[in-house]
Protein backbone atom coordinates (compact mmCIF):
# COMPACT_ATOMS: atom_id res chain seq x y z
CA UNK A 1 0.00 0.00 0.00
CA UNK A 2 1.11 3.79 -0.59
CA UNK A 3 1.39 5.80 2.18
CA UNK A 4 3.23 8.27 0.49
CA UNK A 5 1.86 11.98 -0.01
CA UNK A 6 3.94 11.91 -3.15
CA UNK A 7 5.36 9.47 -5.81
CA UNK A 8 8.85 8.50 -6.41
CA UNK A 9 10.94 10.36 -8.85
CA UNK A 10 12.14 8.59 -11.74
CA UNK A 11 15.58 6.79 -11.48
CA UNK A 12 17.98 6.69 -14.28
CA UNK A 13 20.44 4.22 -14.39
CA UNK A 14 22.11 5.01 -17.18
CA UNK A 15 23.72 8.16 -17.85
CA UNK A 16 22.81 10.34 -20.93
CA UNK A 17 26.45 9.51 -22.58
CA UNK A 18 25.52 5.63 -22.53
CA UNK A 19 21.95 6.45 -23.43
CA UNK A 20 23.41 7.87 -26.79
CA UNK A 21 25.85 4.78 -27.06
CA UNK A 22 22.71 2.49 -26.79
CA UNK A 23 20.51 3.70 -29.42
CA UNK A 24 23.47 4.08 -31.38
CA UNK A 25 24.43 0.52 -31.08
CA UNK A 26 20.57 -0.06 -31.04
CA UNK A 27 20.45 1.99 -34.67
CA UNK A 28 23.24 -0.14 -35.79
CA UNK A 29 21.74 -3.82 -34.82
CA UNK A 30 18.41 -2.77 -36.39
CA UNK A 31 20.07 -1.85 -39.72
CA UNK A 32 22.53 -4.94 -39.60
CA UNK A 33 19.64 -7.16 -38.46
CA UNK A 34 17.40 -5.63 -40.52
CA UNK A 35 19.95 -6.66 -43.41
CA UNK A 36 20.88 -9.80 -42.96
CA UNK A 37 17.21 -10.25 -43.15
CA UNK A 38 17.10 -8.84 -46.73
CA UNK A 39 19.67 -11.12 -47.68
CA UNK A 40 18.41 -14.36 -45.88
CA UNK A 41 15.07 -13.69 -47.59
CA UNK A 42 17.26 -12.88 -51.54
CA UNK A 43 19.11 -16.09 -50.50
CA UNK A 44 15.88 -18.08 -49.80
CA UNK A 45 14.45 -16.55 -52.86
CA UNK A 46 17.64 -17.19 -55.38
CA UNK A 47 17.48 -20.84 -53.92
CA UNK A 48 13.93 -21.71 -55.13
CA UNK A 49 14.82 -19.77 -58.40
CA UNK A 50 17.61 -22.00 -58.60
CA UNK A 51 15.73 -25.28 -57.86
CA UNK A 52 13.27 -24.11 -61.02
CA UNK A 53 15.63 -23.51 -63.31
CA UNK A 54 17.49 -26.81 -62.41
CA UNK A 55 14.07 -28.33 -63.04
CA UNK A 56 13.80 -26.45 -66.39
CA UNK A 57 17.16 -27.56 -67.47
CA UNK A 58 16.44 -31.22 -66.44
CA UNK A 59 13.21 -30.60 -68.88
CA UNK A 60 14.86 -28.86 -71.58
CA UNK A 61 17.77 -31.57 -71.57
CA UNK A 62 14.90 -33.97 -72.32
CA UNK A 63 13.22 -32.06 -74.92
CA UNK A 64 16.71 -31.32 -76.53
CA UNK A 65 17.18 -35.36 -76.39
CA UNK A 66 14.24 -35.67 -77.74
CA UNK A 67 14.51 -33.25 -80.49
CA UNK A 68 18.34 -34.71 -81.56
CA UNK A 69 16.74 -38.08 -81.70
CA UNK A 70 13.86 -36.02 -84.38
CA UNK A 71 16.37 -34.62 -85.72
CA UNK A 72 18.49 -38.40 -86.75
CA UNK A 73 15.07 -39.30 -87.66
CA UNK A 74 15.00 -36.50 -90.43
CA UNK A 75 18.24 -36.50 -91.49
CA UNK A 76 17.35 -40.66 -91.97
CA UNK A 77 14.99 -40.13 -94.29
CA UNK A 78 15.63 -36.75 -95.80
CA UNK A 79 18.89 -39.49 -97.03
CA UNK A 80 16.20 -41.86 -97.91
CA UNK A 81 14.32 -39.31 -100.26
CA UNK A 82 17.12 -38.21 -101.47
CA UNK A 83 17.71 -42.12 -102.87
CA UNK A 84 14.42 -42.59 -104.37
CA UNK A 85 14.84 -39.29 -105.58
CA UNK A 86 17.60 -40.45 -107.32
CA UNK A 87 16.74 -43.36 -108.13
CA UNK A 88 13.64 -42.06 -110.13
CA UNK A 89 16.08 -39.11 -111.57
CA UNK A 90 17.89 -42.42 -113.08
CA UNK A 91 14.28 -44.42 -113.91
CA UNK A 92 12.92 -41.15 -115.57
CA UNK A 93 16.32 -40.98 -117.43
CA UNK A 94 16.22 -44.49 -118.81
CA UNK A 95 12.53 -44.25 -119.52
CA UNK A 96 13.16 -41.06 -121.80
CA UNK A 97 16.50 -43.24 -123.10
CA UNK A 98 13.84 -45.83 -123.87
CA UNK A 99 11.37 -43.65 -125.46
CA UNK A 100 14.03 -42.28 -127.27
CA UNK A 101 14.87 -45.80 -129.11
CA UNK A 102 11.62 -46.30 -130.14
CA UNK A 103 12.10 -46.37 -133.68
CA UNK A 104 9.69 -44.80 -136.55
CA UNK A 105 7.95 -47.73 -137.59
CA UNK A 106 6.88 -48.60 -134.16
CA UNK A 107 3.75 -47.24 -132.39
CA UNK A 108 3.52 -47.90 -128.73
CA UNK A 109 -0.20 -48.04 -127.69
CA UNK A 110 1.41 -49.31 -124.18
CA UNK A 111 3.79 -48.83 -121.73
CA UNK A 112 3.78 -50.69 -118.09
CA UNK A 113 6.85 -50.81 -116.17
CA UNK A 114 6.93 -52.68 -112.79
CA UNK A 115 10.06 -53.46 -110.48
CA UNK A 116 10.44 -56.56 -112.62
CA UNK A 117 9.34 -56.32 -116.18
CA UNK A 118 8.35 -53.99 -119.17
CA UNK A 119 5.73 -54.56 -121.02
CA UNK A 120 4.90 -52.94 -124.26
CA UNK A 121 1.95 -53.01 -126.76
CA UNK A 122 1.91 -51.41 -130.25
CA UNK A 123 1.93 -51.63 -133.66
CA UNK A 124 4.82 -52.51 -135.89
CA UNK A 125 5.21 -52.56 -139.58
CA UNK A 126 7.23 -55.35 -139.87
CA UNK A 127 9.32 -57.66 -137.33
CA UNK A 128 12.84 -56.85 -138.75
CA UNK A 129 12.50 -52.92 -137.89
CA UNK A 130 11.36 -54.31 -134.16
CA UNK A 131 13.54 -56.88 -134.25
CA UNK A 132 16.84 -54.68 -135.28
CA UNK A 133 15.60 -51.32 -133.23
CA UNK A 134 13.86 -52.35 -130.35
CA UNK A 135 14.65 -55.83 -129.54
CA UNK A 136 18.08 -55.49 -129.61
CA UNK A 137 18.01 -52.48 -126.62
CA UNK A 138 15.52 -54.42 -124.71
CA UNK A 139 17.57 -57.99 -124.83
CA UNK A 140 20.58 -55.63 -123.33
CA UNK A 141 18.46 -54.04 -120.69
CA UNK A 142 16.75 -57.31 -119.55
CA UNK A 143 17.50 -60.56 -118.87
CA UNK A 144 14.62 -62.02 -120.87
CA UNK A 145 12.80 -60.55 -123.53
CA UNK A 146 9.52 -62.35 -125.23
CA UNK A 147 7.39 -60.93 -128.07
CA UNK A 148 4.19 -62.15 -129.59
CA UNK A 149 2.59 -60.74 -132.98
CA UNK A 150 -1.14 -60.59 -134.05
CA UNK A 151 -1.21 -59.41 -137.81
CA UNK A 152 -3.70 -56.74 -138.77
CA UNK A 153 -5.75 -56.48 -141.98
CA UNK A 154 -3.58 -53.75 -143.10
CA UNK A 155 -0.57 -55.61 -143.25
CA UNK A 156 1.31 -54.20 -140.45
CA UNK A 157 1.48 -56.48 -136.86
CA UNK A 158 0.30 -56.09 -133.56
CA UNK A 159 2.94 -57.13 -130.81
CA UNK A 160 3.20 -57.49 -127.20
CA UNK A 161 6.88 -57.53 -125.66
CA UNK A 162 7.56 -58.83 -122.09
CA UNK A 163 11.23 -57.87 -120.83
CA UNK A 164 12.13 -59.72 -117.20
CA UNK A 165 14.75 -58.61 -115.29
CA UNK A 166 15.51 -61.19 -113.08
CA UNK A 167 16.11 -59.84 -109.35
CA UNK A 168 19.42 -60.66 -107.84
CA UNK A 169 20.83 -62.24 -104.85
CA UNK A 170 22.86 -61.17 -102.37
CA UNK A 171 25.94 -63.06 -102.07
CA UNK B 1 11.98 2.62 -33.34
CA UNK B 2 11.25 5.00 -29.95
CA UNK B 3 8.83 1.93 -28.80
CA UNK B 4 11.84 -0.83 -29.33
CA UNK B 5 14.29 1.80 -27.52
CA UNK B 6 12.10 2.42 -24.77
CA UNK B 7 11.21 -1.46 -24.49
CA UNK B 8 15.50 -2.38 -24.98
CA UNK B 9 15.78 0.74 -22.08
CA UNK B 10 12.83 -0.57 -19.46
CA UNK B 11 14.34 -4.03 -20.01
CA UNK B 12 18.17 -3.01 -19.60
CA UNK B 13 16.97 -0.52 -16.35
CA UNK B 14 14.70 -3.82 -14.59
CA UNK B 15 17.96 -5.81 -15.40
CA UNK B 16 20.44 -3.23 -13.89
CA UNK B 17 18.19 -2.21 -11.33
CA UNK B 18 18.14 -5.73 -9.95
CA UNK B 19 21.86 -5.50 -9.72
CA UNK B 20 22.10 -2.07 -7.67
CA UNK B 21 21.88 -1.47 -3.83
CA UNK B 22 18.99 0.42 -2.95
CA UNK B 23 19.85 3.38 -0.67
CA UNK B 24 17.10 4.52 1.60
CA UNK B 25 17.82 8.04 3.24
CA UNK B 26 15.66 9.66 5.83
CA UNK B 27 15.65 13.22 7.04
CA UNK B 28 13.29 13.77 10.10
CA UNK B 29 13.88 17.91 11.01
CA UNK B 30 13.16 18.33 14.54
CA UNK B 31 12.66 21.33 16.28
CA UNK B 32 16.71 22.17 16.70
CA UNK B 33 18.43 19.28 15.01
CA UNK B 34 17.98 17.31 12.01
CA UNK B 35 18.47 13.29 12.05
CA UNK B 36 19.19 11.51 9.03
CA UNK B 37 19.79 8.20 8.24
CA UNK B 38 21.10 6.40 5.64
CA UNK B 39 19.88 2.30 5.04
CA UNK B 40 21.66 0.12 2.06
CA UNK B 41 19.31 -2.43 0.75
CA UNK B 42 19.90 -5.38 -0.90
CA UNK B 43 17.14 -7.69 -1.90
CA UNK B 44 15.32 -8.43 1.66
CA UNK B 45 18.39 -7.11 3.62
CA UNK B 46 19.96 -4.19 5.25
CA UNK B 47 23.22 -4.48 4.32
CA UNK B 48 24.39 -0.89 5.98
CA UNK B 49 22.43 1.62 8.33
CA UNK B 50 24.20 4.87 9.59
CA UNK B 51 22.19 7.74 11.56
CA UNK B 52 23.39 10.84 11.99
CA UNK B 53 22.59 14.30 13.85
CA UNK B 54 22.73 17.08 12.40
CA UNK B 55 22.17 21.08 14.10
CA UNK B 56 19.08 23.38 12.55
CA UNK B 57 16.36 22.11 10.42
CA UNK B 58 17.11 23.26 6.92
CA UNK B 59 19.17 21.89 4.75
CA UNK B 60 23.24 23.56 5.30
CA UNK B 61 26.60 22.38 4.33
CA UNK B 62 27.05 18.98 6.74
CA UNK B 63 24.32 17.74 5.75
CA UNK B 64 24.08 18.31 2.16
CA UNK B 65 27.52 16.98 1.94
CA UNK B 66 26.24 13.76 4.03
CA UNK B 67 23.50 12.82 2.04
CA UNK B 68 25.90 13.93 -1.61
CA UNK B 69 28.09 10.97 -0.16
CA UNK B 70 24.86 8.69 0.42
CA UNK B 71 23.31 9.29 -2.85
CA UNK B 72 27.00 8.26 -4.57
CA UNK B 73 26.20 4.66 -3.09
CA UNK B 74 23.92 3.79 -6.17
CA UNK B 75 22.14 5.80 -8.87
CA UNK B 76 19.01 4.02 -6.96
CA UNK B 77 18.62 6.31 -4.18
CA UNK B 78 15.19 7.01 -2.46
CA UNK B 79 15.09 10.35 -0.23
CA UNK B 80 12.23 10.03 2.34
CA UNK B 81 11.13 12.85 4.59
CA UNK B 82 8.89 12.54 7.81
CA UNK B 83 6.30 15.80 7.61
CA UNK B 84 6.48 17.71 10.44
CA UNK B 85 3.89 20.36 9.00
CA UNK B 86 1.71 21.64 11.11
CA UNK B 87 -1.52 21.28 8.69
CA UNK B 88 -1.56 17.19 8.99
CA UNK B 89 -3.34 14.60 10.53
CA UNK B 90 -5.75 12.14 10.45
CA UNK B 91 -9.45 11.80 10.30
CA UNK B 92 -11.83 8.81 10.97
CA UNK B 93 -12.99 9.22 7.14
CA UNK B 94 -11.59 8.70 3.85
CA UNK B 95 -14.21 10.79 1.95
CA UNK B 96 -12.71 14.18 0.85
CA UNK B 97 -16.47 15.33 1.42
CA UNK B 98 -16.94 14.53 4.70
CA UNK B 99 -13.08 15.83 5.27
CA UNK B 100 -14.35 19.20 6.36
CA UNK B 101 -16.19 17.87 9.53
CA UNK B 102 -12.91 16.83 11.01
CA UNK B 103 -10.04 19.38 10.18
CA UNK B 104 -9.92 23.42 8.78
CA UNK B 105 -6.86 22.52 6.28
CA UNK B 106 -8.01 23.32 2.87
CA UNK B 107 -6.89 21.25 0.10
CA UNK B 108 -5.33 18.54 2.11
CA UNK B 109 -3.40 15.60 0.09
CA UNK B 110 -4.41 12.94 1.80
CA UNK B 111 -3.31 8.84 1.66
CA UNK B 112 -6.36 6.39 2.58
CA UNK B 113 -6.08 3.64 5.01
CA UNK B 114 -8.30 0.76 4.36
CA UNK B 115 -10.82 2.86 3.27
CA UNK B 116 -11.93 3.72 6.57
CA UNK B 117 -9.61 6.65 7.55
CA UNK B 118 -7.44 9.03 6.08
CA UNK B 119 -3.89 11.24 6.62
CA UNK B 120 -3.73 14.13 5.45
CA UNK B 121 -1.34 17.30 4.50
CA UNK B 122 -2.18 20.48 3.65
CA UNK B 123 -1.29 21.34 -0.12
CA UNK B 124 0.62 24.28 1.01
CA UNK B 125 2.58 22.53 3.54
CA UNK B 126 3.69 19.69 0.92
CA UNK B 127 5.04 22.64 -1.34
CA UNK B 128 6.62 23.98 1.34
CA UNK B 129 8.28 20.28 2.50
CA UNK B 130 9.44 20.29 -1.16
CA UNK B 131 11.42 23.49 -1.79
CA UNK B 132 12.95 23.33 1.34
CA UNK B 133 14.35 20.21 0.62
CA UNK B 134 14.74 20.88 -3.34
CA UNK B 135 18.41 21.04 -3.65
CA UNK B 136 18.47 16.83 -2.41
CA UNK B 137 15.01 16.83 -3.90
CA UNK B 138 12.32 14.11 -1.97
CA UNK B 139 10.73 10.44 -3.64
CA UNK B 140 8.33 9.62 0.29
CA UNK B 141 6.88 12.45 2.67
CA UNK B 142 5.31 10.37 4.91
CA UNK B 143 2.60 11.08 7.81
CA UNK B 144 4.01 10.26 11.35
CA UNK B 145 1.00 8.56 11.44
CA UNK B 146 2.67 6.09 8.85
CA UNK B 147 5.13 5.40 11.18
CA UNK B 148 2.80 4.53 13.99
CA UNK B 149 1.20 2.21 11.90
CA UNK B 150 4.66 0.46 11.14
CA UNK B 151 5.58 0.39 14.52
CA UNK B 152 2.51 -0.82 16.51
CA UNK B 153 1.46 -2.95 13.30
CA UNK B 154 0.28 -6.27 15.19
CA UNK B 155 -1.21 -3.91 18.39
CA UNK B 156 -2.92 -1.86 16.07
CA UNK B 157 -4.67 -4.95 15.13
CA UNK B 158 -5.31 -6.50 18.14
CA UNK B 159 -5.73 -4.26 20.76
CA UNK B 160 -7.74 -0.86 22.06
CA UNK B 161 -5.12 1.40 22.86
CA UNK B 162 -3.44 4.92 22.33
CA UNK B 163 -0.51 5.26 20.23
CA UNK B 164 1.86 7.73 20.21
CA UNK B 165 5.10 9.09 18.57
CA UNK B 166 6.99 11.52 20.54
CA UNK B 167 8.98 13.11 18.51
CA UNK B 168 11.54 15.60 18.46
CA UNK B 169 9.40 18.98 17.63
CA UNK B 170 5.98 17.04 17.56
CA UNK B 171 3.73 14.67 19.35
CA UNK B 172 1.60 12.45 16.96
CA UNK B 173 -0.88 10.10 18.79
CA UNK B 174 -3.70 8.06 17.55
CA UNK B 175 -6.24 5.68 19.37
CA UNK B 176 -7.46 2.57 17.29
CA UNK B 177 -9.69 -0.31 18.28
CA UNK B 178 -8.27 -3.39 16.86
CA UNK B 179 -7.40 -1.88 13.91
CA UNK B 180 -10.82 0.52 13.57
CA UNK B 181 -9.32 4.16 13.61
CA UNK B 182 -10.94 6.31 16.00
CA UNK B 183 -8.87 9.28 16.73
CA UNK B 184 -5.63 10.89 16.14
CA UNK B 185 -3.92 14.55 17.30
CA UNK B 186 -0.76 15.92 15.77
CA UNK B 187 0.58 18.87 17.66
CA UNK B 188 3.55 20.54 16.73
CA UNK B 189 5.69 21.28 20.19
CA UNK B 190 7.06 25.24 20.03
CA UNK B 191 10.31 25.60 22.42
CA UNK B 192 8.29 28.32 23.78
CA UNK B 193 4.25 27.77 25.14
CA UNK B 194 1.62 29.79 22.95
CA UNK B 195 -0.11 32.30 24.53
CA UNK B 196 -1.91 30.73 27.70
CA UNK B 197 -4.23 31.41 30.25
CA UNK B 198 -3.22 32.43 33.65
CA UNK B 199 -5.06 29.19 35.15
CA UNK B 200 -3.20 27.11 32.33
CA UNK B 201 0.19 29.01 33.63
CA UNK B 202 -0.50 28.40 37.00
CA UNK B 203 -1.38 24.53 36.75
CA UNK B 204 2.07 24.16 34.03
CA UNK B 205 4.43 26.16 36.48
CA UNK B 206 3.05 23.97 39.60
CA UNK B 207 3.70 20.73 37.42
CA UNK B 208 7.08 21.92 36.46
CA UNK B 209 7.74 22.58 40.27
CA UNK B 210 6.61 19.43 41.28
CA UNK B 211 8.32 17.14 38.96
CA UNK B 212 11.81 19.45 39.42
CA UNK B 213 12.27 19.91 36.11
CA UNK B 214 13.93 22.98 34.30
CA UNK B 215 12.18 25.43 32.24
CA UNK B 216 13.53 24.41 29.03
CA UNK B 217 12.43 21.03 29.56
CA UNK B 218 9.48 20.58 27.03
CA UNK B 219 7.90 17.57 28.72
CA UNK B 220 4.51 19.81 30.34
CA UNK B 221 4.12 21.12 27.22
CA UNK B 222 3.77 17.44 25.26
CA UNK B 223 1.77 16.19 28.28
CA UNK B 224 -0.42 18.90 28.10
CA UNK B 225 -0.84 18.66 24.27
CA UNK B 226 -1.70 14.47 25.03
CA UNK B 227 -3.94 15.27 27.88
CA UNK B 228 -6.07 17.77 25.62
CA UNK B 229 -6.16 15.26 22.95
CA UNK B 230 -7.43 12.33 24.76
CA UNK B 231 -9.72 15.16 26.24
CA UNK B 232 -11.04 16.04 22.53
CA UNK B 233 -11.15 12.11 22.19
CA UNK B 234 -13.53 11.72 25.38
CA UNK B 235 -15.63 14.71 24.51
CA UNK B 236 -15.97 15.09 21.26
CA UNK B 237 -19.60 13.80 19.75
CA UNK B 238 -17.53 13.79 16.35
CA UNK B 239 -15.35 10.92 17.39
CA UNK B 240 -16.26 7.46 18.88
CA UNK B 241 -14.43 6.63 21.90
CA UNK B 242 -14.45 4.37 24.81
CA UNK B 243 -11.87 3.99 27.89
CA UNK B 244 -8.12 3.76 26.84
CA UNK B 245 -6.54 1.53 29.26
CA UNK B 246 -2.82 1.05 27.13
CA UNK B 247 -0.50 3.77 25.95
CA UNK B 248 2.09 2.35 23.41
CA UNK B 249 4.74 5.50 23.26
CA UNK B 250 7.59 5.42 20.96
CA UNK B 251 10.18 7.78 21.83
CA UNK B 252 12.64 9.14 19.89
CA UNK B 253 14.04 11.77 23.06
CA UNK B 254 16.20 10.69 25.55
CA UNK B 255 15.07 11.80 28.52
CA UNK B 256 11.05 10.85 28.26
CA UNK B 257 11.09 9.00 31.97
CA UNK B 258 9.00 12.24 32.72
CA UNK B 259 6.71 12.39 30.51
CA UNK B 260 6.05 8.29 30.95
CA UNK B 261 5.78 8.85 34.59
CA UNK B 262 3.24 11.53 33.95
CA UNK B 263 0.83 9.26 32.01
CA UNK B 264 1.55 6.38 34.58
CA UNK B 265 0.50 8.68 37.54
CA UNK B 266 -1.85 11.45 36.01
CA UNK B 267 -4.10 9.13 33.42
CA UNK B 268 -3.93 6.06 35.39
CA UNK B 269 -3.02 4.10 31.79
CA UNK B 270 -1.01 1.03 31.59
CA UNK B 271 2.29 2.80 29.27
CA UNK B 272 4.42 0.81 27.28
CA UNK B 273 7.44 2.43 26.30
CA UNK B 274 10.35 1.73 23.50
CA UNK B 275 12.63 4.07 22.29
CA UNK B 276 13.15 3.95 18.66
CA UNK B 277 15.52 5.13 15.77
CA UNK B 278 13.25 7.08 14.11
CA UNK B 279 15.28 8.03 10.96
CA UNK B 280 16.08 4.73 10.67
CA UNK B 281 12.49 3.65 10.86
CA UNK B 282 11.50 5.91 8.50
CA UNK B 283 13.96 4.52 5.89
CA UNK B 284 12.81 1.62 6.81
CA UNK B 285 9.72 2.94 5.80
CA UNK B 286 10.65 4.09 2.63
CA UNK B 287 11.98 0.83 1.68
CA UNK B 288 8.65 -1.24 2.52
CA UNK B 289 6.90 1.61 0.49
CA UNK B 290 9.62 0.87 -2.30
CA UNK B 291 8.48 -3.00 -2.55
CA UNK B 292 11.51 -4.04 -0.25
CA UNK B 293 10.54 -6.00 2.93
CA UNK B 294 12.97 -5.18 5.38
Amino acid sequence: MMYSFIAPRPKKLLSSEVRLALIFFTVIAVVLSALYGFFLYQNTQLQVELSALKAQYVEISEQNEMLMDDIEFIEDQAGFIENIRTENTILKEKIKNFLDLVPDEVTLHKVALSSSDLILEGITADKLSFNSKLQMPLQSMFHQTEVAYTPQEDGSLQFVSRSILHKESRP
Amino acid sequence: MPILYASVVIQMGSLLGYFYTKVFIAIVPGRMHSEIAVLSVKGSSIVQHDTRKFEGVNLNAAMQSFLDEAAELSPLFFTALLSDAKEQGAIPTCSKQHAGQFTDVLLPEYVCVDETWMMYLSRDALYHLQERYRSIGLDYIFSPFTLLKQLYEKQIKEEHALFILNEGSSVALAVLDHGEFQFASYEVIEQLPPAVSDHEKDAMDELLDDLDIGEFDDTPLRFKAIEKALETYYHDVRFKSSFIEKIYFADTRERSETIVSLLKDELFIDVEQKSIDIAFEVARLAAREAGYDV
